[in-house]
């Protein structure tokens, strides 16, 4: 059964490979980004703002970019990106535990390497099963390791029911305590993911990644290494994804207990970048920001409606069925995801001003 | 027809002994045993089925025969598969394309740069300087092919939004530029009009003299295959029933029965139909 | 021995469930090359709508044919909706829709019957009985032969009937097959109704078993392992991997359980998947194809 993402990115209409070609757009873009990102946001929004949007944003931008790496622009897909995420905070918290001497950001590494570990062994069947077989393997991982870390006290440090609380957050003698602290904090480390991937993503590792995903055959042909490139895909997203952990644990629940990384969040996670759009950084971010956005918009409808009219269990639900529902819609009318619809406005606009700027 | 080819001959760049392929019972190849001397342009002609693009993907290694073995610049290959071949020079086009549509022209081309990178995934991550200078230099190594197809115009242009003709010699670029000694052609010109056609044949002339490549060429149209090569294998039913110059395949009594018919200036598009009758003078 | 062979046949009885649901796969599989991800959310919605109606006072019978009725009419709406304006787009892009489309089944069938357990009463008692000296569940032989007749039935329909005959033409080739005027629509909208079915048959079963709760459309990921093990076109396979299976994860639980723990059931049928794809990357019954260059 042929299964490559790599269908899903050539549909009937082209696709550019950078959201904006021109490269003054870019800059602006890039100057408008980091200033709303860093300085506006920081200095305007309420604490509400930090702790239950703009944080997970991030964490999912990051969770959703580690798999993207590897399912986007990789062609491997894996439902297991959960699994590695709760491997690396449950590492992290474990250095950080038994190793206190370990600065902070120390423990986070240790746990995106370990994360990268696991999800290298759990990429090795790739070597002979291909597609949608490999799913299998993913999905092993993400019961296997759920079993695990629940089966084994050692993990959560004997507590009775696996949970883990985070540590005290102290970067370089900074204690990181408040709503804002942890955003900038998350911030910084979530920015420099992106800019690694964009790293990789522009240069030839992005280039292997991506031919053995269109076409292996013809990528063999070339020299290229399929299955060593694979693995660096699974290892490198599951850095990434452990790192997602982290932060998810650390930065933003407070607490980790296993279940919070079950399947239902590694089908978020594609589901994120499905939305968002496959072997893209941007779609990532914009995938994430609709996962986040979704809830608090219809939670909002529903509080315009007449008080009684929907309670919680049924938002959930409404929730989950329109969700379902924008995944079919997307696959039909864009199946590049939100990004290309985004590269679509900017051209438009981009066109007009184009033409302003001739005729003035 | 050649001598004994169990083993090489002094400037002997690629070679079958005795090659052998099956695919769940049906015969693909059938002891099929050539060598291609350095430098030149070998056409490989058969009707359709005869297993010409099956031997094409034994000789880089994406098929491995079920007897014989290969020879490229005379070391013996077994099993060998196509990232070895890559390795010791071998490239090729592919009768379907096979770019990758994720891409612009220029990265699709800098994917035949790979096995030249120097660089390490870690540095490039990082973005150390040393990986920053090496894809620079990639690229402008990658954008002389470019411009020695013509291509340029659409260096960032992804390829799914070329023309067929474009995209052609984006798969021709691409092979180019991992610097091969030798090119192996699936249907170069297959679906060119009359003027591309010219065009790609004056260039695969350019790439054998000016750069020294061996050429090894599937095409089924017959002027061109004979204006161009110096050395032709005809094949049938997996079988080689001719192997010489131009001039003694064309004289050959069973490649024209297979084959040629009558006149021995058969374009592509008389293939479809059955087989013409015997010439009865060329 | 006793012991083992009753949790050996323990454990194929419960791998006939699990070749239950993995037969509404491989019939839509089959005839469209999709594979459903919604099969468990159908298996749950149809669970659910039949409890409910059962819960609002109607009798057995009525809520049985409405129920049936129901999953054909979502059939309907599958392919209206989903199928036909994804029609040329290549499987994976389907499979994809049929992850989104269970979302939309399960969060549906909770927003209408709402979330909380029910109990499922098919009046097929589970007193366990003696045969030949070992203690068997009577409900878990109930099911198994249901299922048995079950594929019978498939069987039968798929070799004597016309339409049996045009779905394994559009199984094939369903380009030809439109050419020779078989109407693929017509031909996908029975073969997601039968999938409704299988999957009401299944939803009843298992519902009785397990109680009707939102986990039932997890069963959807173990017939994951059971369609590799058993090939995804083959209802032969689905019933050999569905017993391959139940056994290996009873087995498991019981044996290896003692060694490192419970819970082996989770995992255990995926990690015995993996490896087996490792040996056939093909699958037991599945077809091997040649990639064209």
């Amino acid at each position: 059964m042929s299964f490559s993402t790599a269908q899903i990115l050539v549909p009937d209409r082209p696709v550019a490979s950078r959201l904006v070609q021109h490269k003054r757009s870019r800059w602006i873009g890039w100057v408008i980004g980091v200033a709303l990102f860093a300085l506006v946001l920081p200095l305007t929004v309420s604490d509400y703002w930090f702790s239950a949007i703009l944080i997970p944003l991030l964490i999912l931008s990051l969770a959703g970019l580690g798999l993207n790496l590897l399912t986007g622009y990789t062609g491997q897909l894996s439902l297991g990106s959960a699994a590695f995420m709760a491997v690396g905070v449950y590492t992290a918290y474990n250095l950080d535990l038994r190793v206190p001497e370990l600065p902070l950001l120390v423990s986070i590494l240790g746990g995106g390497v370990m994360a990268a570990l696991v999800a290298l062994v759990f990429g090795l069947p790739s070597l002979r099963i291909k597609g949608f077989y490999l799913l299998v393997s993913t999905l092993a991982a993400q019961f296997l390791i759920q079993w695990v870390l629940v089966k084994f006290g050692w993990f959560s440090n004997y507590n009775p029911s696996g949970v883990i609380s985070a540590p005290d957050l102290s970067v370089l003698g900074f204690e990181v305590e408040t709503p804002r602290a942890r955003y900038l904090l998350t911030l910084a480390i979530v920015a420099a993911l992106f800019w690694v991937a964009r790293n990789l993503v522009r240069g030839e590792t992005g280039r292997r990644w991506m031919a053995v995903r269109d076409k292996d055959v013809a990528a063999a042909t070339l020299g290229i290494a399929l299955l060593r490139t694979k693995l660096l895909a699974f290892a490198i997203s599951g850095f990434f994804l452990g790192v997602a952990g982290c932060l998810w644990g650390f930065l933003y629940l407070g607490t980790v207990e296993p279940h919070g990384f079950d399947l239902n969040r590694s089908f978020q996670i594609l589901f994120i970048i499905i939305i968002g759009g496959l072997g893209s950084l941007t779609g990532s971010i914009l995938g994430a920001a609709f996962f986040v956005f979704l809830p608090i918009a219809l939670s909002n409808l529903a509080g315009a409606l007449p008080v009684g009219t929907v309670d919680n269990g049924l938002l959930e639900n409404l929730q989950q069925v329109l969700f379902g529902a924008l995944i079919i819609f997307f696959l039909i009318r864009e199946p590049g995801g939100l990004v290309r619809y985004v590269q679509r406005a900017i051209q438009y606009v981009q066109h007009r001003l184009g033409i302003a700027r001739n005729s003035g | 027809m050649s001598g004994n080819i169990t083993t090489a001959g002094a400037s002997e760049a690629l070679a079958a002994v005795g090659v052998t392929l099956e695919f769940q019972g049906v015969q693909a190849l059938d002891d099929v045993s050539f060598s291609i001397r350095d430098g030149e342009i070998c056409a490989l002609i058969g009707p359709n089925g005869a297993g010409k693009s099956s031997l094409l993907n034994v000789l880089n290694g994406i098929y491995q025969p079920s007897e014989g073995f290969l020879r490229a610049h005379g070391r013996v290959l077994r099993g060998a598969r196509p990232q070895l071949t890559a390795k010791l020079g071998i490239a090729r086009t592919f009768q379907h394309l096979g770019l990758f549509p994720g891409m612009t022209v220029l990265e699709n081309v800098l994917t035949g740069r790979s096995l030249r990178h120097r660089s390490h995934w870690l540095a490039q991550a990082l973005g150390l300087p040393a990986a920053r200078r090496d894809e620079v230099r990639q690229i402008r190594s990658a954008e002389a092919v470019i411009h020695f197809l013509g291509i340029d115009a659409w260096r960032d242009v992804p390829v799914g939004e070329l023309s067929y003709g474009v995209q052609k010699k984006v798969d021709l670029a691409r092979a180019l530029a991992s610097e091969p000694s030798i090119l192996l052609l699936d249907e170069p010109m297959a679906g060119l009009n009359k003027l591309d056609k010219a065009d790609m044949a004056q260039l695969i002339r350019k790439i054998n003299q000016e750069h020294q490549v061996t050429v090894v060429i599937i095409e089924h149209d017959i002027g061109v295959v004979m204006g161009l090569s110096d050395h032709i294998i005809v094949l049938d039913h997996g079988q080689k029933i001719g192997d010489g110059s131009p001039a003694q395949v064309r004289a050959n009594p069973a490649v024209i029965e297979a084959y040629l018919g009558a006149g021995g200036t058969e374009s592509s598009a008389d293939t479809h139909e059955s087989r013409p009758e015997p010439a009865v003078a060329l | 021995m006793e012991f083992f062979l009753e949790v050996l046949i323990g454990g194929l009885l419960a791998g006939v469930m699990y070749s239950l649901v993995a037969i509404g796969f491989v019939l839509i599989y089959k005839a469209s090359g999709v594979f459903n991800f919604a099969q468990g959310a159908m298996v749950l919605f149809a669970a659910l709508t039949y409890v409910s109606l059962i819960d609002q006072g109607l009798p057995p019978w009525l809520s049985l044919v409405v129920t049936a009725a129901l999953m054909v009419l979502l059939a309907v709406a599958v392919e209206a909706a989903v199928l036909r304006p994804l029609v040329n787009r290549p499987p994976i892009v389907l499979f994809m829709a049929t992850l989104g489309l269970a979302y939309v089944i399960e969060g549906a069938a909770q927003a209408l019957w709402g979330t909380q357990v029910h109990g499922l009463e098919l009046g097929i008692s589970d007193a366990p009985m003696f045969l030949g000296g070992l203690l068997i569940s009577s409900f878990d032989l109930v099911a198994a032969g249901i299922a048995g007749l079950l594929v019978i039935v498939l069987s039968l329909f798929f070799s004597y009937t016309q339409t049996g005959l045009a779905l394994r033409a559009v199984a094939d080739d369903p380009l030809a097959a439109q050419s020779v005027g078989i109407r693929i629509r017509r031909i996908w909208v029975i073969v997601w109704s039968a999938a409704g079915l299988v999957a009401l048959v299944a939803g009843l079963l298992w519902g009785a078993r397990l109680g009707v709760q939102f986990s039932l459309s997890l069963v959807v990921l173990k017939a994951l392992p059971v369609l590799i093990i058993g090939g995804f076109t083959s209802i032969t396979g689905a019933i050999v991997g569905g017993l391959l299976i139940g056994a290996g994860e009873k087995l498991a639980e019981v044996y290896l359980g003692q060694l490192i723990g419970n819970g082996i059931e989770n995992w255990f049928p995926y990690v015995l998947a993996l490896l087996f794809l490792l040996v056939r990357p093909a699958g037991l019954f599945g077809q091997r194809t040649i990639e064209r260059v």
